[in-house]
């Protein structure tokens, strides 16, 4: 993983590095500088991952105690990145209170088991309190959906 | 200048920003596995609600008040906030286990808050003057500042050279993305207008810094380390902490002058000055045996010079563009997004904000000594809250804090692959201060090489240029003492061992 990692950086560098071949000027000139000191440099990486053995290499390497994780739970760290990329493609059509309710919701369901009636309600009261402090405290305008207009003109009608 | 700072850092608006920073910094560097780096860069999208003065002292206090806030569940669980606190965990833990757990979370916070405020002077005076020297700076001698920044966090960092290098490559280019500064064609942008005005500095940080630590904390929750039980903590006894502060008042004054001096140096972060601050001690006290086993004057040294290096990386921060470590690379680009250089012109350009900020800094420490000595034990209640909700909610504010700036989903996806950057360099030994120092100063250095370059007639221009070839000179001695110890055998095991007392 670690050397497919280390092509893949070179790989990217050098099509970066190819495509400022062609350009002209100071700055030009400078970036063209700059890619082909990365892709070098990345090279030298690339080699020094196949040094298995070399202590300053493993020990730069080293996670320092993070966990390894078997197959099951590699899976539901997985399921929790994908639970968040989801979150942000049905933002915009779902709206903000649906969304982040969902989105945390299943992301604690992932991490440490189905969450209770319990657990879902506070949640719920959590991301109602949050979206009302965005909207009409820090007036970040955030994607909206059916639930969060009507909550909108709720806090406007007690206005 | 110095007293209108004054009087609007006591302003009720600059009191209620400065504790809040202070509150929420303690806070996030309480939960192990937060740290400051991660509070600063989460939480500037909130900062900019408020007046840049009164965000910058915010942040202040988020910085100070994590760095400090490490030290809480270093001292009662043994297991350091932030980096920065493995000492004061060998140290305060030990004292927690001869039952002394007010004591050492007192001494802790009035070390903390004490060194801040030495290090809080030397910011007031020791900035203006090296700005005022920095005025004098041209094209030619801020690429070699520059370039120095980058030789010194590559020489300084454990991992590999070539590592450390590729990490500043990185970086630079990250930070080309976008106009070409000298014909404005579009450079890097794979087609994406968005990305014309370059890589979103929050979008990128927060990518760089929260969402790899939401996956460890989430990868802790699924591996089943739960949460810690804690007794419940009496209160400190100020009169007794204030005792030991003035029986170890040098230790105090030494510690916080290494911490400041260490700060200066860019690389050089709060984590590695306890180190040194406890070892200096160890070796002038009159009982270094007791140091490593619960000595207060060991866990007063460490605290001291932790947080007397947020204010000493500060001051080449604000003096010259240059952050001294990590967390002062995400605060520059707070006060970047703020409209404002960073740098000598900031003196001139922004006085009041320069002057309110360090009257806020002092502000920020005394309330780290208030909230640490009454408050810290009532903290130990974060050390409970679970790995999971946790971990779900960085995300959150994550994607949160990287959509308010711009209200851009596309600034998420930046974020996201900025993520996947971090993990992916750190997988292949990369690390990530190179990248955001290089990404943070790869726009001045492009810039200033662009003008020296055009300005340049031939190697008379550089040789009547007394400061740049000083900085070169400078660089040049570094690298040739980094080569000749990477060269030495390093066996000396003796000194090397025991440095901490651990």
């Amino acid at each position: 993983m670690r050397r497919l990692l280390s092509v893949a950086l070179t790989g990217v560098l050098g099509a970066l590095t190819v495509s400022r071949a062609s350009t002209v000027g100071v700055s030009a000139d400078y970036m063209l500088l700059v890619c082909i000191g990365a892709l070098t440099c990345s090279l030298a990486v690339l080699i020094g991952s196949f040094r298995a053995r070399d202590p300053e290499w493993r020990a730069a390497v080293d996670d320092g105690g993070a966990p390894t994780l078997d197959r099951a739970r590699t899976l539901r760290l997985s399921a929790f990145a994908v639970t968040w990329i989801l979150y942000v493609l049905i933002l915009p059509n779902v709206g903000f209170i649906v969304s982040t309710w969902l989105g945390l919701v299943a992301a604690l369901a992932l991490l440490s088991g189905r969450p209770g009636l319990r657990q879902a309600a506070g949640l719920a009261v959590f991301v109602l309190v949050f979206f009302v402090l965005i909207s009409a405290v820090l007036f970040v305008p955030v994607p909206r959906g059916f639930v969060d207009n009507e909550i909108e003109e709720l806090i406007y009608s007690l206005r | 200048l110095v007293l209108e700072g004054v009087i609007a850092a006591l302003s009720p608006s600059a009191i209620m920003f400065a504790a809040a920073g202070v509150l929420l910094g303690i806070i996030i560097g309480a939960i192990p596995g937060l740290t400051a780096t991660f509070g600063i860069a989460l939480l500037i999208p909130v900062t900019f609600l408020m007046a840049p003065e009164y965000g910058l002292i915010m942040l202040a206090g988020i910085y100070a008040g994590a760095i400090y806030g490490g030290s809480i569940s270093a001292i009662l669980l043994n297991i350091p906030g932030t980096p920065a606190s493995f000492v004061s965990a060998v140290e305060g833990h030990a004292l927690v286990r001869q039952g002394k757990a007010p004591q050492a979370l007192g001494i802790s916070a009035a070390g903390a808050g004490v060194g801040g405020l030495i290090s809080a002077v030397a910011l007031m005076f020791m900035t203006p003057t090296l700005a005022q020297l920095a005025l004098r700076f041209g094209a030619p001698e801020y690429v070699m500042l520059v370039l120095l920044s980058f030789l010194i966090v590559v020489v300084m960092l454990d991992t590999p050279v070539f590592a450390n290098i590729v990490g500043v490559f990185v970086g630079l280019v990250l930070a080309a993305v976008g106009l070409d500064p000298q014909d404005g064609t579009p450079r890097f942008t794979f087609g994406y207008f968005q990305l014309y005005s370059g890589l979103g500095v929050v979008a990128v940080l927060i990518g760089f810094f929260c969402l790899p630590q939401a996956v460890v904390l989430a990868m802790e929750a699924l591996e089943g380390r739960r949460e810690s039980s804690l007794e419940r903590i009496a209160a400190s006894r100020p009169l007794q902490v204030f005792r030991r502060l003035v029986m170890d008042r040098w230790l105090l004054l030494r510690s916080s002058l290494i911490g400041t001096g260490l700060g200066i140096l860019p690389a050089i972060g709060p984590e590695s000055t306890p180190l040194v601050a406890h070892s200096v001690e160890r070796r002038l006290s009159r009982r270094p045996e007791e140091f490593g086993k619960g000595s207060e004057s060991g866990l007063l040294a460490s605290d001291a010079s932790i947080c007397a290096n947020v204010g000493g990386s500060l001051i080449p921060l604000l003096a010259l563009g240059i952050p001294g470590s990590g967390a002062a690379a995400v605060f520059i680009g707070a006060i970047t997004l703020h409209g404002m250089r960073p740098g000598p012109l900031l003196f001139t350009e922004q006085p009041h904000v320069v002057y309110t900020f360090f009257a806020g800094f002092f502000l920020v420490n005394l309330m780290i000594i208030v909230m640490g000595l009454f408050g810290a034990r009532y903290l130990a209640v974060l050390l409970r809250l679970p790995k999971a909700a946790v971990a779900s909610f960085i995300v959150l504010f994550s994607i949160f804090g990287s959509y308010a700036v711009n209200t851009s989903l596309f600034d998420v996806w930046i974020m996201f692959g900025a993520a996947l950057l971090a993990i992916g360099l750190k997988r292949i030994g990369v690390p990530i201060l190179p990248v955001v120092l290089a990404f943070i100063l790869g726009g001045l250095l492009e810039t200033n090489v662009v003008i020296t370059l055009a300005r340049a007639d031939g190697l008379d221009y550089f040789l009547t240029r007394p400061i740049a070839l000083g900085l070169a000179a400078v660089a040049i001695v570094i690298v040739v003492v980094a080569t000749w110890r990477r060269l030495m055998p390093l066996s000396k095991p003796a000194e090397n061992g025991g440095a901490a007392g651990s």
